[in-house]
């Protein structure tokens, strides 16, 4: 079983390799956009295909959801990420974004590669199963909405740097909008932020009915996911009430990936947590 | 390739514009000319291109040499007849496989005033649309523009020959494009009334940009500028209370000082809390202060910015030229393949028949006289399939060769020769057996 998780996984990652390789390489040899944006996005969802088969097998074999080891962790978020940056493809020539999603997507594979079917700890038998799904779905898409949101935002600030600076080369032209990519931005915030907040409360339920009681609160992963939903408030605050635009609230954007990747996985690296089923290093099944 | 393929035409090159006014059509009036065509030439085909760099007649089954006045004049509608012959000289008349390469060429954007400018296929297009509802392009043309609007997809998606705008107006409207996802909404500000402001008014009002408002030292000049895009004209001495409702800022005034000042901008970007807004300085001497451009969120370029990509997308273009000039060569050969396809099954039907005629008329004389009568008839089967068989065997190899021909480029060499030697040009009816009516040595 372990063997082919880890071809599965394999796969799945050299289609990402393949992917990012491409979105990259057609920035410099200039292929024509719309050849470089269908091979990538195909390799792409070819790539997810494996991943999800790799996810299915673990949880059938585990048999629980398969979100409790840093593969399964980051194969998600990645996956979750890959999928709505396609899906907004379908909406909007955004392709030029694929040169920085897909490294990036890529990276976090390879390094959770070497926890392929890693089993961890069981899960509190207390927490009922179908919210514990839907606090980690919500919680996971929110993490891949936030990613992309700040993929949008680095794109965004490289635009600004090109028009800054008057480099109108392949880069300015395969990169969407200004504007675009600051309407896009805001509109993915708010999804993952309504999201983010859903899964909160029903961690709140989750620990109620858990009875873990109030020390939930001093949680590092808890105190951690707060921070990152303080800081996406504010940006919430700051474009749909105080209707700012512009690069710093790209740079904020951007800097929110940080608190996204933190609270998704740094924390389990340096503290423990009462999400503490989700460890890195468990022995291989 | 003999399919009567013809352009005869005028264009930038060969004709001033006074000429080229006269042979010039609107949409509206090309269905006429093509009208009198039809009456005129009745079962040739036509599409007439006429652009302000160009007025070309695309025919076939037309013998244009022969009916060049007469095309011409119909082209030079209402010129004195003296100058007829003045203007014929700079017409260009092209035939057979160079037509298509022309047109391919037309098309792609090689042969146009500023290299790969993309408005020709558009106006090609719709030249071969009006041809289409007069009823006077058929299946001749068809393949020739049908590859030609191929070729030219090619040529744009697979070179650089169309990348990147080459004038100063068409650049700025290049750059709010890229800034904004969306023109319609956005406010145009034009502050001084220069040409190239004008220009520039002009394409993004084109690409949907409808609040306008233009300021001028001259309200009344400013008056007629808006009026003519829709827009408002606003007292000169507010521009400072307008300055943060526009999105575009196009300005190119001939003061001698700057009129926008950086303090201006930045009072305009704090209300505007952090919205893109595009500076388009194409005053000499300048009009927005440089300081403006350093502030964030703000986008400021001068005549030299918009000039240096002007020209570097120009060297991108004529470095595409080699390779687009490749494709169309290509596309070419590949369209001038269809129409000799076409041309060689033609021949061949010509020789098979001029087989069978030759068998049968010597095979009828020969068993018509008394010795032969007594034959029986499957003797005369046999005697009949021998002599197929021999000519069969004689046209073999011209066929190959005809053939072969095709593949290499060389059947208009070829087919005329053949042509020439079996005498399929002449009228139907001459008799090849008749002694009076053969030419050549005796």
């Amino acid at each position: 079983m372990l063997l082919l998780e880890t071809t599965l996984a394999g796969a799945g990652i050299g289609f990402f390799c393949a992917a990012s390789f491409w979105a990259v390489s057609s920035l410099v040899r200039q292929h024509p956009p719309e050849r470089s944006e269908l091979g990538v996005s195909l390799l792409l969802a070819l790539g997810c295909a494996p991943l999800l088969a790799v996810l299915v097998l673990h949880g059938a074999n585990a048999g629980r959801v398969p979100l409790f080891n840093t593969f399964d962790a980051l194969t998600v978020y990645a996956v979750f990420l890959t999928l709505a940056a396609l899906c907004l493809l379908t909406r909007r020539r955004t392709q030029g974004i694929f040169a920085i999603l897909a490294p990036y997507v890529t990276l976090l594979l390879l390094a959770g590669f070497p926890t392929v079917g890693v089993t961890t700890g069981p899960v509190p038998h207390q927490v009922p199963g179908t919210v514990l799904l839907l606090h980690l779905l919500a919680a996971f898409t929110s993490y891949a909405l936030f990613s992309l949101a700040s993929v949008l935002a680095l794109a965004y600030l490289i635009q600004d740097r090109n028009f800054k600076h008057r480099r109108f080369g392949v880069i300015f032209e395969r990169l969407p909008a200004l504007e675009t990519l600051d309407h896009l931005m805001f509109r993915v915030v708010g999804y993952a932020f309504v999201l983010l907040t859903i899964s909160l409360a029903l961690g709140v339920y989750l620990v109620h009915e858990s009875g873990n009681g109030p020390g939930w609160i001093a949680d590092p992963k808890v105190v951690a996911t707060l921070v990152t939903w303080a800081l996406y408030a504010m940006l919430v605050h700051m474009r749909a009430r105080a209707g700012r635009h512009g690069t710093r609230l790209a740079l904020i954007t951007l800097a929110g990936l940080a608190f996204v990747l933190f609270s998704m996985v740094g924390v389990h690296l340096i503290a423990h947590s009462v999400h503490g089923f989700v460890q890195i290093g468990a022995t291989p099944q | 390739m003999k399919t009567n393929l013809s352009v005869l035409g005028i264009n930038f090159r060969t004709a001033p514009v006074e000429l080229r006014e006269r042979a010039s059509f609107t949409a509206a009036n090309v269905p006429e000319v093509l009208d009198r065509l039809g009456t005129e030439f009745p079962g040739g085909e036509a599409v007439l291109l006429s652009t302000c760099n160009r007025t070309e007649l695309y025919t076939a089954g037309i013998d244009v040499e022969a009916k060049k006045t007469a095309l011409i004049r119909m082209l030079l509608k209402g010129a004195a007849p003296h100058e007829f012959t003045d203007a014929e000289q700079h017409f260009y008349a092209k035939k057979d496989s160079i037509v298509a390469e022309h047109l391919l060429a037309v098309v792609a954007g090689l042969d146009s005033m500023v290299v790969g400018e993309t408005e020709i296929l558009g106006q090609v297009k719709q030249a071969y649309q009006l041809a289409e509802q007069a009823q006077i392009s058929g299946k001749t043309l068809a393949p020739l523009f049908q590859n030609a609007f191929r070729i030219a997809k090619r040529v744009h998606t697979e070179t650089d020959l169309c990348r990147g705008r080459v004038s100063v107006s068409s650049i700025a409207v290049e750059l709010a494009e890229k800034l904004f996802e969306d023109l319609g909404n956005k406010a145009v500000m034009i502050v001084g009334a220069g040409e190239t402001a004008e220009l520039a008014l002009k394409s993004l009002t084109e690409r949907g940009a409808r609040d306008v408002l233009v300021l001028n030292r001259s309200l009344e000049r400013a008056s007629a500028l808006a009026e003519r895009y829709g827009g408002r004209a606003i007292p000169y001495d507010l521009l400072d209370d307008y300055l943060p409702r526009a999105d575009i800022v196009i300005s190119s005034t001939s003061a001698p000082h700057c009129v926008i000042r950086e303090d201006s901008v930045r009072k305009a970007m704090t209300v505007r809390r952090g919205l893109p807004l595009l500076l388009i300085d194409i005053a000499v001497p300048r009009d927005i202060e440089t300081a403006a451009g350093a502030l964030e969120n703000v986008y400021l370029y001068d005549i030299d910015d918009l000039q240096r990509v002007a020209d570097e997308n120009l060297a991108k273009r004529r470095d595409a030229v080699d390779g687009a000039w490749k494709i169309v060569r290509e596309g070419a050969a590949e369209v001038t393949s269809v129409y000799e396809g076409a041309d060689l099954r033609e021949m061949m039907r010509k020789l098979d028949e001029f087989a069978r005629d030759a068998s049968d008329t010597v095979l009828q004389r020969m068993l018509a006289k008394e010795k032969m009568a007594a034959l029986p008839e499957d003797t005369r089967e046999e005697v009949r399939a021998i002599a197929q068989k021999v000519v069969a065997k004689l046209l073999a190899e011209p066929r190959e060769g005809l053939k072969r021909a095709a593949k290499n480029g060389r059947w208009d060499e070829y087919a005329r020769v053949v042509s020439d030697l079996f005498r399929f040009n002449e009228q139907p009816g001459a008799d090849p057996d008749d002694p009076a009516q053969k030419k050549g040595p005796s």
